[in-house]
């Protein structure tokens, strides 16, 4: 017996594979994790638009997403939760989407203008959902994750799987590589859910998923609230799948670097090329740490894990696929928007300057307190301009010694400021009070350990430092305050 | 239709970002939750609207939090 299959979208074009007739996908080992049915129909080859269609289709596409993900990332035995089996509802009800939510996929149907569409029937869209179960049941903290960014990934990482579910199936590769041999053009496989946007399009024409999301695009990060909050079909907004875009756009252009790198460029070395990524995006996504700047961190833990796995022949590759979409994983990333402040765009000019409100809202973030100075100062680096903000300020040093108390010392820290989509905003990282903090302690422990700091005439601790005396700090009023000061440095090692 | 809704809660286990940036960066998460429609109150048969991934709850004292219930498709 066979059924009939959509292996890509039902609205996908001409170029891409239509509903063919094949043999259904064998159960699953009753050892995996597993889908529980709904409305079971009888195999057989059915029409589009019945229950017996939709069901073997919505299976087949679930049973394929969960095949392209064992082929990068092992069995999955489990679903979050410790569960077994979540339930497969290829149609509950009327609604033009699809969800899931730890215990189901649930997908549905909306009559627009005479047309029914299903989402249920979409490859595309039963991955997506599927993707996000096979990404919960590896990292279900992203769950709740109060980020823009993670919740962006998680839609990003379903559309990947769509796209990662698409390759994996040969008649797709072949049409595609006819469509394009180097995978950089607009297509049916990097683009998601056509159908159901069809029916949104007519539904809302202005609606942002009126136009389907695109793997292959050109969308460069900008820390995602300076986005606006809505925008017409297919723009890019402040918004999680819309914002999603930018990291499918990296993982697709990390597919066409790998593939493009290949000795030879057939459907085999395709396939080789969206698995290598695939396992990439897999270890990246297991590992990242969970921080506003989320898609970075997935991006950096891809790096890590091509090295760790194949010896960093990828690493150009991943590289250049995040820098494509301005997702600085390297030393650049230290010019890379982290954290947006309030205010307008500094100024950047010979005299750097930021507006009242900016400067308000750093010296907030930077926990300034009284008597703590920002001064600006313009800078220019890989030909770009920024204002280095310093942030003076004094360390209390009474926790370190007896003998200190009542000093400080006054340290002062860059805070690099630059521009994200019009708005101020933190690059590299805002540096962290505590951390300073710490830093000062330590460094002045290691002082009085050593015999550096001359206190108030107090011989150094050991005898050594007593014998050989090589004091580089000692403390003076500095405008009425105990301050720590360096008076000398001192070249020789370790008597 | 596929109309987006409200927000979140942050996980016990999120970490870094020094605190100012994460709250900002959660606010404008919520924020965004609901200008998109993805964060919504429970309707009276106790399910979330269409497009609603968080459900809203607004405690005894007023406040109001968002907590994650699924993913959608758009």
């Amino acid at each position: 017996m066979s059924i009939n299959f959509i292996p890509n979208d039902p609205s996908a074009g001409s170029t891409a594979p239509g509903l063919r007739v094949q043999a259904k996908h064998a159960n699953r080992p009753s050892t995996r994790a597993d889908f529980t049915l709904a409305n079971t129909q009888s195999e057989g080859v059915a029409a589009p638009g019945t229950a017996r269609f939709l069901f073997w289709q919505c299976r087949e596409a679930a049973l394929s997403a969960v095949d392209a993900w064992e082929a990068v990332a092992g069995n999955i035995t489990r679903w979050q939760g410790n569960r077994r089996r979540l339930a497969l509802r290829q149609d509950a009800g009327v609604d033009l989407n699809a969800y899931y939510d730890r215990t189901s996929f649930s997908f549905f149907h909306q009559a627009v203008s005479g047309t029914t569409y299903y989402s249920g029937a979409s490859t595309d869209v039963v991955s997506h959902e599927v993707g996000h179960g096979l990404l919960d049941s590896i990292r279900s903290d992203l769950w709740d994750a109060a980020f823009l960014e993670t919740g962006a990934f998680h839609e990003s990482f379903g559309d990947c799987m769509a796209v990662l579910t698409a390759l994996s199936d040969r008649d797709t590769r072949v049409k595609l590589l006819a469509v394009t041999a180097t995978l950089k053009k607009a297509n049916f496989v990097e683009a998601t859910a056509e159908n159901l946007s069809e029916a949104i399009r007519r539904l809302v024409p202005n609606h942002n998923a009126a136009e389907p999301r695109h793997a292959f695009n050109t969308f460069q990060f900008q820390i995602p609230e300076t986005l606006p909050a809505t925008g017409g079909p297919g723009a890019l907004i402040n918004e999680v799948h819309s914002f999603g875009m930018i990291f499918s756009g990296c993982f697709y252009d990390l597919i066409a670097q790998i593939f493009a790198a290949q000795s030879s460029r057939t459907e085999a070395t395709l396939l080789t090329s969206a698995r290598t990524a695939g396992s990439l995006l897999v270890a990246g996504a297991k590992t990242a740490l969970i921080a506003p700047r989320f898609f970075q961190a997935v991006g950096r833990a891809m790096t890590l894990a091509d090295d760790e796995r194949n010896a960093g022949r990828n690493r150009d590759a991943i590289r250049l696929a995040f820098q494509q979409h301005n997702v600085m994983l390297g030393s650049n990333a230290l010019l890379a928007p982290a954290a947006v402040l309030a205010g307008g765009a500094p100024s950047l000019g010979r005299a750097a300057a930021l507006k009242p409100s900016t400067r308000r809202d750093l010296a907030r973030r930077l926990r300034a307190g009284r008597g703590d100075r920002l001064t600006v100062r313009p800078v220019e680096l890989c030909g770009r301009r920024f204002a280095c903000v310093f942030h003076t300020r004094r360390v209390s040093l009474t926790p370190v010694h007896r003998r200190l108390r009542g000093v400080s010392a006054v340290t002062s820290v860059p805070v690099l400021i630059g521009d994200s989509g019009g708005s101020p905003a933190v690059m590299g990282e805002l540096p962290d009070a505590t951390t300073t903090e710490r830093e000062v302690h330590a460094f002045v422990d290691s002082l009085v350990q050593n015999g550096q700091l001359d206190l108030d005439g107090v011989p150094p601790a050991s005898p050594s430092n007593r014998a050989v005396p090589r004091v580089t700090h000692r403390i003076r009023t500095v405008g009425g305050q105990r301050t720590l000061q360096r008076v000398r440095f001192h070249c020789g090692g370790h008597p | 239709m596929a109309k987006r809704k409200p927000a979140t809660r942050s996980s016990s286990r999120t970490r870094p970002a020094p605190p100012a940036t994460k709250s900002r960066d959660e606010a404008a998460f919520v924020e965004s939750l609901i200008a998109n429609g993805q964060a919504a109150k429970r309707r009276p048969d106790g399910s979330l609207p269409p497009g609603a991934t968080h459900e809203l709850i607004e405690d005894e004292n007023g406040e109001r939090r968002v907590v994650r219930r699924r993913f959608s498709a758009l």
